[in-house]
């Protein structure tokens, strides 16, 4: 195997395979909190994973990410139901319940992490901003031929794993279950008396907000996972009426964004001559950014037609 | 615990309570304009203005090492931070006006990127290695405690500034805010107005980025006008409340912070925030989840009791014959 | 037809408060099976109400509601709702067909997508409302007579004995009142039982074999001939220019 070869598997693949399956997973759900009009419900559940991720591990002394998933999972349906009661019982309106929940939830998991000392670099509060997608690196074997060995295999970093099986969940949720998640979130009326169940539909759907959210905290972070869940989707949006293609839209623009995003950031300063690299989740989020102003000013379906 | 409060309050210096005074103010803005926010529908905006800061104020940075000017200067960095959360609005609002997008997509959308770039250029400025970039970091979580006395006073000045605006156009904005047609037919400008509301919100946010953090800072926004609603329905009281628990809960953040050990203030001053919010949602006589439940049993009970009185009534004197619907 | 205990639909002392507000107040009543019943009332004198409560999507305070001598739950595969136009977001991304589609989905079982026979159904249920030229349109571009249909369409779709439809006529075009009318004509033929929440009074007594007439309590129920009496039209409509002065248990004044 060539150096540079080794090189790109040491460095790249990882990073970059672990932002593509965030993306995929996020743009996917992000797809019908679009349709539904609730992106910033995302922004309460990422938000709310955070001291759930403490908790469990103040809990269990363990950052094992099945002990993260179940945490955070519960914190995030936890700032769902928050919101959900605010606006129910509080009579809120949505905006000021979601305004209302998410930062509390965030500044109770920054003061949890700040008095347990964090519990090391990947529950940090650096990594609540970025992720940490420059810290997943892999030793692949020196042989082409070792590469799908278990051995091997065994050495790729979880966090990679966990994004693989939110990724699987997701599109496994999907294909079961499209024909009564589209029902839900076009007429819920209607679905509800068709026998589709529509509350069991989304609260499914929520916890699965919740479990990308944790999965995508150590790719991407807290904060730059909003941008996943909603930017791909709302530019798809803007470029077609059908919801087949708005899936397979959603996730070229996620890979275009993750490809783009990373490519500027390792390859990026380099070209110009500096000798360091970027945040990836940064570049990777400004470009998902700069995608959905490009299709506000160009895209064929910017208007609604309703 | 007594003893650590007490080393504690000795070490308070006279610029502890400076900034104090100033997180105090900044609380009581955010609790004031927040309302008007609130009833506008408009505080989450204020997410977007917070997060779109750290691309401004970082750059204003670098263009500032870059030409030789002194980087570390409040005015400039509250210049930049004002400028780039002027353009993600500018943006947002654009882009909500000319397409089918709603605010959710939007302000999500925007607010995530923007602070992408702001990490992004953070990392660039950082990769100098020099010693001023040290404390760039610290406006996103917010820490008073390296707060200095200038800070505080442009944090008091800008609060107080947003302040007498809102006492300037206070009417007009609740106008605007209750009923928006016949605002209009009074000759008030409603875009104008939401204009103003939206600077308005940037003034206080820039107010209290030092102390609470560009991401937390839409929660002093929002949660004091929350807090103030579930008690009251009428305006003047609900902005008097607003404005009382946005400056109670900064100064209970700050000191908490100050005296203990390990607590940062931006969430320290949130979590104080929430304390009235969680209170109001049990306990308020009206819209509290202990009201609501017994008013529903009640509701309950009186209607089945006059539902068997009615038809014991009926059964002794019968109305109108009603027409069979046997066919 | 022996016991009623067989009837499409039976509502029995219906009660219903919306927040602090009682909006039904004690409603009967039993819609015969091949007939079309309309229900009419002033703005606010909770007929969709009437409806949803019926359907289970709003908590009875008292009272119950029996579809074919059973609950709603267990027999809705008998039942279709057609609820009103303003309860959906029209900018949703979908085509004419995959609304109607819809229809069938409840059939389906996880992991299942429309089959060519569910599609055929389908596009049966468009042509019924002569729609058929527009199966591929974005629902949101078709007019608001148009919508209307498409939400019948879906109804029909899942071949209902029971249609309950909330306003099928408000703010829709003369061409698809004609084509709605006309279905409705052709299921009544074909035996299917119809409850409509109906506005307008002219049309009622032609078009319908009973009317409920709804004011928060059922103020007359029967043969439209019979219901739409002056007497009763008076205690529903208290209009500014009828003279009739009353208590009014009912949360609003007519409109109309």
């Amino acid at each position: 195997m060539s150096d540079a070869l080794y090189t790109v598997l040491a460095a790249d693949v990882v990073p970059l395979l672990t932002a593509l399956f965030t993306a995929w997973t996020c743009g996917l759900l992000g797809m019908f909190l679009v349709l539904g009009r609730r992106g910033l419900l995302a922004d309460s559940i990422a938000h709310s994973v955070l001291p759930g991720l403490a908790l469990a591990f103040l809990a269990t002394g363990s950052r094992h990410p099945g002990w993260m998933l179940l945490g955070g999972t519960l914190a995030g349906a936890c700032g769902a139901l928050t919101v959900h009661l605010l606006e129910r019982y509080g009579r809120l309106e949505r905006s000021a319940a979601i305004g209302a929940t998410f930062p509390v939830f965030f500044a109770a998991g920054l003061l949890l992490l700040e008095r347990t000392g964090g519990g090391g670099v990947d529950l940090s509060p650096d990594c609540v901003l970025a992720g940490e997608l420059e810290l997943l690196f892999w030793v692949p074997p020196r042989e082409l031929a070792q590469l799908l060995e278990p051995a091997t295999l065994d050495l790729l970093p979880r966090p990679l794993f966990l994004c693989a099986l939110a990724l699987l969940a997701t599109a496994g949720f999907l294909a079961a279950l499209w024909p009564r998640l589209t029902a839900a979130t076009f007429d819920p009326q209607f679905a509800r008396t068709a026998g589709l169940r529509p509350d069991w539909t989304q609260a499914f759907f929520t916890a699965l907000v919740a479990a990308a959210a944790v999965a995508a905290f150590q790719a991407v972070g807290s904060i730059l996972v909003l941008t996943l869940f909603l930017a791909p989707a709302a530019t798809a949006r803007l470029l077609t009426d059908r919801l087949g293609n708005l899936a397979v839209l959603t996730l070229l623009i996620a890979t275009l964004a993750v490809c783009a995003g990373y490519i500027l950031a390792t390859r990026g300063p380099a070209l110009l001559g500096h000798d360091l690299s970027l945040s990836a989740s940064g570049t990777i989020a400004a470009t998902a950014g700069a995608l959905l102003l490009l299709a506000g000013f160009l895209g064929p379906r910017r208007q609604g037609s309703a | 615990m007594s003893a650590a409060l007490e080393t504690g309050f000795a070490n308070l210096g006279p610029t502890t309570w400076t900034v104090l005074a100033a997180t105090s103010l900044f609380g009581a803005a955010a609790g004031a304009v927040g309302s008007f926010a609130l009833l506008r529908r408009r505080a989450l905006f204020a997410d977007t203005i917070g997060h779109a800061t750290l691309p401004g104020v970082v750059l204003a940075f670098l263009i500032a090492a870059a030409v030789g000017l002194p980087p570390r200067s409040p005015a400039l960095l509250l210049g930049g931070a004002a400028l780039g959360a002027l353009a993600a609005l500018a943006l947002g609002l654009d882009l909500l006006r000319r397409t089918r997008l709603d605010a959710d997509a939007v302000i999500g959308s925007l607010g995530g990127a923007a602070f992408g770039l702001g990490l992004v250029l953070l990392g660039l400025a950082q990769s100098r290695g020099d010693l001023e970039t040290a404390g760039l970091d610290q406006l996103i979580f917010g820490s008073a405690a390296s707060l200095t006395r200038d800070d505080a006073i442009a944090m008091a000045a800008l609060a107080l500034l947003s302040g007498a605006l809102l006492v300037g156009f206070g009417p007009r904005l609740t106008a605007l805010a209750f009923d928006e047609p016949f605002a209009r037919t009074t000759g008030l400008a409603p875009t104008r107005l939401d204009t103003l509301l939206l600077a308005l919100l940037l003034l206080v946010t820039l107010s209290g980025l030092r102390a609470v953090g560009m991401i937390l800072v839409v929660a002093m926004l929002v949660l004091p006008p929350v807090a103030a609603r579930l008690f009251t329905s009428k305006l003047q009281p609900l902005l008097l409340l607003a404005t009382l628990f946005g400056a109670a809960s900064a100064a209970a953040g700050t000191l908490a912070s100050g005296l203990l050990e390990r607590v940062p203030t931006g969430p320290a001053i949130v979590l104080a925030a929430a304390a009235p919010v969680a209170l109001g949602f049990l306990v308020s006589p009206d819209r509290g989840l202990i009201a609501g439940w017994l008013a529903e049993r009640r509701l309950r009970a009186e209607t089945l009791e006059r539902l068997n009185a009615d038809r014991q009534a009926r059964a002794l004197h019968p109305p109108i014959p009603r027409p069979e619907a046997r066919a | 037809m022996t016991a009623n205990a067989s009837e499409p639909l039976e509502l029995r002392g219906i009660t219903v408060a919306l927040g602090q507000r009682t909006v039904l107040w004690d409603v009967d009543l039993t819609v015969g099976a091949g007939r079309m019943t309309a229900i009419c009332g002033p703005n606010g004198a909770g007929k969709s109400t009437l409806l949803r409560a019926a359907l289970g999507l709003v908590p009875l305070l008292g009272g119950q509601a029996r579809f074919f001598g059973d609950t709603f739950p267990s027999v809705r595969r008998r039942v279709a709702y057609v609820p009103q136009r303003e309860s959906v977001d029209w900018d949703f991304p979908i085509d004419a067909l995959g609304v109607v589609l819809m229809g069938r989905s409840a059939r389906l079982a996880p992991f299942r997508r429309p089959s060519r026979a569910d599609r055929e159904a389908a596009r049966a249920a468009l042509r019924e409302v002569e729609l058929d030229s527009l199966e591929r349109r974005p629902i949101g571009k078709l007019s608001g007579g148009q919508q209307q249909r498409v939400f019948l369409a879906r109804a029909l779709c899942a071949e209902p004995d029971l249609l309950v439809m909330d306003e099928p006529f408000a703010g829709v075009d003369a061409a698809s009142e004609r084509a709605i009318t006309k279905t409705f004509e052709s299921l009544k033929a074909s035996g299917k039982t119809l409850v409509v929440v109906h506005h307008d009074l002219k049309t009622v007594a032609e078009a319908y074999d009973d009317v409920l007439l709804l004011d928060g309590r059922a103020i007359a129920f029967g043969p439209a001939a019979e219901t739409l009496t002056p007497e009763n039209l008076q205690l529903a409509y208290p209009g500014p220019f009828s003279g009739a002065a009353r208590a009014a248990p009912s949360p609003s004044a007519a409109d109309r």
